[in-house]
């Protein structure tokens, strides 16, 4: 009986698993495994630069995400302390003070401590120097 | 052709096309890394690539006053604005503005008219919004809406040392300080800004952590002040009872330590609220206290007086002869009151203000040694006080060719003579201080927020008189408050002071009957804690300075001493004069 090839459509041909398949067919063993190596090699350097890249733009959000926190904690900070100085501004304080029915001083006493040093009290006084930020 | 050939064949030419693409793109790094390194290199160096620059701003510094109380510092607020061209319909529109209006505290029908054109692209709807309102508007999650951050400069106590502390502007170059501290400090304040270049993301922002430079902000330094705000408040607010009693057109009031220099307290009335500079006029930000020159009338008499005496002109124990008259360069003098007062000391001179003595005495000093003491004590330059806008003020001398022998006689009571009312305070000073000039200064510290400070060390400029003479005149201008300006007097204080009263020129001359009054004071007299002086221009119910400007010292100093922890005379005498524990130990 004579061996007749049969020749397989077209579109079989073209299918990407029999053509790697014929194509690897083809070729040496040690051939198909470089390939497989290099085709593996690029993927890992694919999947390190992606995951790299990711990381990046995480890392990327997060400063800026921590940074407007900062930018907004520091507003906030800012006005509380414009607050508490408004709150504390003497003219408030007089008008409150005087609605709890406080009056200004009209003399102060002093009391006289033994051992007491004015001149050290006063040169204390003088060399004093707050800075409170 | 076989199956297996044509496969083979479409293999290779697959192959062929890869390896093309291969080498082409092969060869186009070759150019750019090898070849022709240097365009793309230049390209990217000269900001033709992606790469973005942005300035970073810094932080303005902050100003405290000596307690550590905030004066000044920066806030963050919103401007928010909406984009008519992206609402659908008029529905929409009227649905917005009934949600925008309480936050924005506007009508909607306000809002619904600056949105009203649908044609334009973007509209501010409001400026200054606080955080917390920008943070309400953000949840309402409205596409159409941005919000832009600003910083701006805030005063939390409002018209408090307005003139001291100054304010900031903003205009297209960006803020700027003007006035006072903010004007002089400005280049301290202010800070360096930053840069980062970095490449975009999607955005146009740069990639934080792609920064091909980053140099960050310097922040500005923070100003410590000498000024106590307790002691602005109780100034300011006596100040304006002064006005308020005596009708005067404005007022000015200046309290220094002698010892130092350091301003306590500086006000002017009127004044304005920094935070809200733009609603005022150009002459309300000048500061009449360092800016504004006056003639200072009798308080010269001080320096008239203790010039003759260091310079042994005249003796303190001697007595004068008073007509009541005098004439110097051909131009009479009167005392201010026109009478005559026969024999009288120095202390009776400078308690009852004779102009005709002052002027004698500055006949005998001669013009040259009268003219180098008015310089020595300071007039005539700027007495170089840390704030912006100061004016040196002037007086003409013999070398002037409009000068004639009448200015001296004048000049010796501190007429036709111009300074600023800080000028007369540093110089009057430098008498309680014993004889030492020393630089006015405001700030007292600069610090910066990695915890460095520059602390301000008191500057001596000069010796005016000798302490001899400047104790002399010190008791002098003690017994002139006792006997005279009774209502100086400050009780259980030993008050040194004098009066003045000078005429106001106008075009062409003097207002017959307008006047500056003022006082000038320091206590204790052993010690001196403080030195005040109040200016009151123009007031109206009397026109002498030590009817009206001699009573508002006396409730400052008398309130001063409570807040600066002075006692009376007979507590820091008697304290002072108690043996010690170890003293009295068997």
């Amino acid at each position: 009986m004579k061996n007749v090839q049969t020749v397989p459509p077209v579109q079989t041909l073209l299918r990407p698993g029999r053509l790697v398949h014929r194509f690897v067919g083809h070729m040496e063993q040690r051939n198909a495994l470089g390939i497989l190596l290099i085709v593996l090699l690029i993927s890992l350097v694919g999947w390190l630069y992606l995951t790299q890249a990711y990381m990046i733009s995480a890392a990327n959000l997060q400063i800026e995400q921590s940074r407007q926190k900062l930018r907004e904690i520091e507003a906030e900070n800012a006005t509380l302390r414009v607050e508490i100085a408004k709150w504390e501004s003497l003219s408030r304080v007089e008008e409150r003070a005087r609605a709890l029915g406080f009056a200004p001083a009209t003399s102060a006493f002093y009391l006289s401590v033994p051992g007491y040093s004015f001149e050290e009290a006063s040169a204390w006084q003088a060399n004093r120097l707050e800075i409170n930020p | 052709m076989s199956v297996e050939r044509a496969t083979r064949l479409r293999l290779i030419v697959v192959m062929a096309m890869l390896g093309v693409a291969l080498l082409t793109l092969t060869a186009q790094l070759l150019r750019w890394q090898v070849f022709d390194r240097a365009t793309p290199l230049a390209y990217a160096q000269h900001g033709g690539s992606k790469w973005v620059q942005k300035s970073l701003k810094p932080q303005r510094g902050l100003i405290y006053d000596y307690d550590g109380m905030l004066l000044a510092c920066n806030l963050t607020t919103y401007s928010v604005g909406a984009s008519p061209n992206a609402m659908p319909d008029e529905a929409y529109r009227r649905k917005f503005a009934e949600k925008m209006a309480p936050l924005l505290g506007q009508e909607p029908t306000a809002i619904m008219e600056k949105i009203a054109d649908a044609s334009r692209v973007y509209v501010r709807l409001a400026d200054h919004v606080p955080q917390e309102t920008a943070r309400e508007i953000a949840q309402l999650n409205y596409l159409i809406v941005t919000l832009e951050e600003r910083t701006r400069r805030v005063y939390p106590h409002g018209s408090l040392a307005a003139h001291l502390l100054g304010f900031v502007t903003s205009d297209l170059a960006g803020y700027r300080g003007s006035y006072g501290v903010e004007g002089f400090y400005e280049s301290v304040l202010r800070g360096k800004p930053g840069i980062g270049v970095a490449e975009p993301d999607p955005w146009g922002e740069p990639i934080p952590i792609a920064m091909a430079q980053y140099t960050p902000p310097e922040d500005g330094k923070n100003l410590h002040l000498s000024m106590r705000h307790t002691a602005q408040y109780l100034v300011e607010r006596e100040l304006a009872q002064a006005l308020r009693e005596s009708g005067a057109e404005s007022g000015t009031a200046v309290v220094l330590q002698p010892r130092n220099g350091a301003i306590i307290a500086m006000a002017s009335l009127p004044t304005y609220d920094p935070n809200r500079y733009a609603d005022e006029t150009y002459e309300m930000f000048i500061d009449p206290a360092i800016s504004t020159i006056y003639e200072p009338g009798s308080v010269i008499k001080v320096v008239t007086v203790a010039a003759a005496l260091d310079s042994g002109v005249i003796d303190q124990n001697e007595t004068f002869y008073d007509p009541g008259a005098i004439e110097v360069g051909g131009n009479p003098i009167y005392n201010p009151d026109r009478q005559a007062y026969g024999s009288v000391d120095l202390t009776t001179v400078l308690g009852k203000s004779l102009n005709v003595e002052a002027a004698q005495i500055a006949v005998r000093l001669g013009p040259e040694r009268f003219y180098h003491y008015l310089r020595r004590f300071g007039f005539g330059s700027l007495t170089g006080v840390d704030l912006a806008g100061e004016v040196p003020g002037g007086f003409k001398t013999p070398d002037d060719p409009e000068w004639s022998e009448s200015d001296l006689g004048t000049n010796s009571f501190g007429q036709a003579l111009a300074a600023t009312p800080l000028q007369v305070a540093v110089a009057i000073a430098s008498v309680a201080n014993g004889g030492l000039l020393m630089r006015p200064y405001v700030v007292q510290a600069i610090t910066d927020n990695d915890g460095n400070s520059v602390i301000t060390a008191p500057k001596p400029i000069r010796r005016t008189v000798t302490a001899q003479t400047a104790h002399t005149i010190t008791r002098m201008l003690e017994r002139a408050v006792e006997q005279e300006t009774v209502l100086a007097r400050v009780p259980g204080y030993r008050v040194a002071g004098k009066s003045g009263t000078a005429q106001v020129y106008v075009a062409g001359g003097y207002h017959p009957t307008a006047t500056i009054a003022s006082f000038i004071g320091y206590l204790p007299v052993d010690d001196p804690a403080v030195l005040i002086l109040v200016v009151l221009r123009r007031p109206q119910t009397s026109p002498w300075g030590s009817q009206v400007a001699a009573p508002v010292f006396a409730r400052i100093a008398k309130e001063l001493m409570v807040l600066l922890d002075v006692p009376p005379d007979a507590v820091r005498q008697h304290v002072t004069d108690l043996p010690t524990p170890t003293a009295i130990q068997p």
